[in-house]
């Protein structure tokens, strides 16, 4: 048996948490105000999940850039190659706030979202 | 010039104060209004905060900073409430005449009201007691992030950063995510500035060391930042010199503190707090100015923008107030132990009120208590509290015209 502590970070009161594990698998939780802590534990000490924000290049936009998040939060260890793969897209502007730029992330499940709007700027070809 | 532009409500700033505030005020039948703002787009910094977190509280959603400024600007434009975008307020009177300057020229304002909604800047390296050179490579976090967000450049490879409130906590996560490689975090405290949740998914997820009682002392580097020398510091924060030491970096960010902008409410004779740095209010959020209102981060540096949004709605109300004519007199002073400031520092009687304020250290069963002559007016139980999160404590109607004074300790250790 292995004990474990962290903080609930669900709400402002941050109970800190005293966990007990058998394995991969949470057996009790202590310190926690209400129910939804020992949940939080569960999760953060077997999958933790996170959302990713980040911005993708555009491509004859206004802005350089348009910021994104996803549209649910995913296993933390697939962050980085969620973050790699974003840095790999270019879209075309125009793109608009709430437009979904990738259907399923990496398999996920998960859409990426523009969380900006980057008007289409039109060149003069003379 | 021409004469002064006639209006009952004149916003400065188009942050989610001014924002919030001028929604608030059109709901309650107040037409005659119009926000100023500086930057080419309104939504303040929520601008460049494009990571998720905002709107727990109002929205019950974990929105972006873009996405949460929409939820304010797409009904000011349905609206059609006046904004002027690209417009930056120069001068503020006693008498509330406004000086603005656009593309358009200089335009002069004559409000009823006046509200002060001009948000904070961030402490610079100027602040900060840091021996050599001033090479390139320095930024505050919060420049930082514009560079990242909005303009795609990316301010260095090899990073330290000083200081741990949550815009630095920020912006280490999404500089590493950026590629770069975040050596550490250096607070001079003994506890973090920024929210835990922060520290979390910020730096515990990406393996970023937080050396707590630590400082930077000394730049090093010619033309760009080469390296910097840390310390570990005393209980007093003094840097003991043998714990020096030197760390390669080409970029160090600053994350030390916000200060709340008020050049312009100086120029208008508006009375300063010495420790929140922003205007004394009183419970109506009035200034020592008559008609010159004050919310948001001019007034109080504030964590969450929901908070922001709260107290100028709230504010909006008493602007409408104002207008039918004046707001009761607030004689009754408040003052704090075991926390920074309290937010308003005058009330009234007869009128209830909410106090806000931080404690001075993070503690577990925080007792919040407000006291008037020796007699506890009302008594709160905080399950935890930080200084990075504020604290707010409804008081009821006083009957007595006696200072007010707002205590803070825990359970165990009763306040000395
Ligand atoms: C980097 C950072 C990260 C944050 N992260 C979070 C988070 O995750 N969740 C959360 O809830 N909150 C967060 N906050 C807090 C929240 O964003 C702020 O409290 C809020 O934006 C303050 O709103 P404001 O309207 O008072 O000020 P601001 O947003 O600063 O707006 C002030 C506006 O006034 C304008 N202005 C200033 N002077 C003039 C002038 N002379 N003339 C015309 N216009 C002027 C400025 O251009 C600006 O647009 C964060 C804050 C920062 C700085
Ligand atoms: S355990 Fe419940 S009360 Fe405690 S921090 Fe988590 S959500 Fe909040």
């Amino acid at each position: 048996m292995m004990t474990k502590t962290l903080l609930c970070s669900l709400c402002p009161n941050c109970c800190a948490l005293t966990v007990t594990m058998e394995g991969d698998a949470v057996t009790g939780c202590t310190g926690n105000l209400c129910t939804q802590g020992a949940d939080f534990a569960r999760q953060e000490l077997t999958m933790p999940l996170r959302n990713v924000t980040t911005s993708v290049a555009v491509s004859g936009g206004l802005y350089p850039l348009c910021s994104v998040r996803l549209s649910a939060p995913i296993p933390l260890s697939r962050l980085t190659e969620a973050v790699d793969l974003l840095h790999g897209l270019t879209v075309t502007a125009p793109v608009a706030m709430g437009q979904v730029l990738l259907e399923d992330l990496l398999g996920l499940g998960v859409q990426v979202l523009s969380t900006r709007s980057v008007p289409a700027i039109h060149f003069c070809k003379d | 010039m021409n004469e002064p532009i006639m209006k009952d409500v004149v916003i400065l700033g188009g942050g989610p104060a001014g924002l919030a505030a001028a929604l608030a005020l059109h709901e309650q039948g107040v037409r005659d209004l119009v926000i100023l703002e500086r930057e080419p787009e309104a939504g303040g910094i929520l601008r460049q905060c494009i990571h998720d977190g905002f709107g727990l509280t109002r929205f019950h959603e974990a929105l972006t900073g873009p996405e949460y400024a929409k939820r304010f600007l797409d009904p000011v434009r349905a609206e059609g409430i006046e904004l002027h975008t690209g417009t930056t307020v120069t001068g503020l009177t006693d008498q509330r005449v406004v000086t603005a300057v656009s593309r358009r020229g200089l335009t002069q304002y004559q409000a009823r009201a006046v509200i002060l909604a001009m948000g904070c800047r961030e402490r610079a390296a100027g602040a900060l007691p840091m021996y050599g050179a001033r090479p390139a490579g320095v930024f505050t976090a919060g420049v930082a992030q514009a560079y990242v967000n909005l303009c795609n450049n990316m301010v260095g490879r090899e990073i330290v950063i000083l200081g741990s409130g949550d815009i630095g906590l920020i912006m280490a996560r999404r500089l590493t995510l950026e590629g770069a490689h975040v050596l550490g975090v250096y607070e001079i405290l003994p506890h973090p500035s920024g929210l835990p949740r922060n520290v979390t998914q910020c730096l515990d997820d990406f393996h970023i060391p937080l050396h707590l009682s630590h400082t930077v002392t000394e730049l090093h580097g010619a033309a760009r930042l080469e390296a910097v020398t840390v310390c570990a510091v005393d209980d007093q924060r003094c840097p003991l010199p043998e714990t020096a030491r030197r760390i390669p970096c080409d970029t160090l960010i600053l994350s030390v503190g916000l200060i709340p902008e008020n050049e312009l409410s100086r120029m208008a004779g508006v009375q300063l707090d010495s420790q929140t740095g922003g205007p004394v209010v009183d419970q109506f959020l009035q200034t020592t100015v008559p008609g010159i209102f004050a919310a948001g981060n001019v007034l109080h540096v504030h964590d969450v923008a929901d908070d922001v949004s709260a107290e100028a709605e709230f504010l909006a109300e008493q602007v409408v107030r104002y207008l039918a004519g004046p707001l009761p007199p607030c004689p009754i002073a408040v003052t704090g132990r075991g926390c920074g400031h309290v937010v308003p520092q005058q009330l009234c009687r007869g009128e209830a009120a909410v106090l806000s304020f931080r404690p001075a250290a993070p503690r577990r069963h925080l007792v919040v208590e407000a006291v008037q002559d020796g007699q506890t007016l009302c008594r709160r139980t905080i399950p935890y509290a930080t200084p990075a999160q504020m604290v707010h404590l409804p008081i009821p109607d006083l009957a007595d015209g006696s200072p007010v004074e707002v205590c803070c300790y825990d359970d165990e250790n009763p306040a000395v």
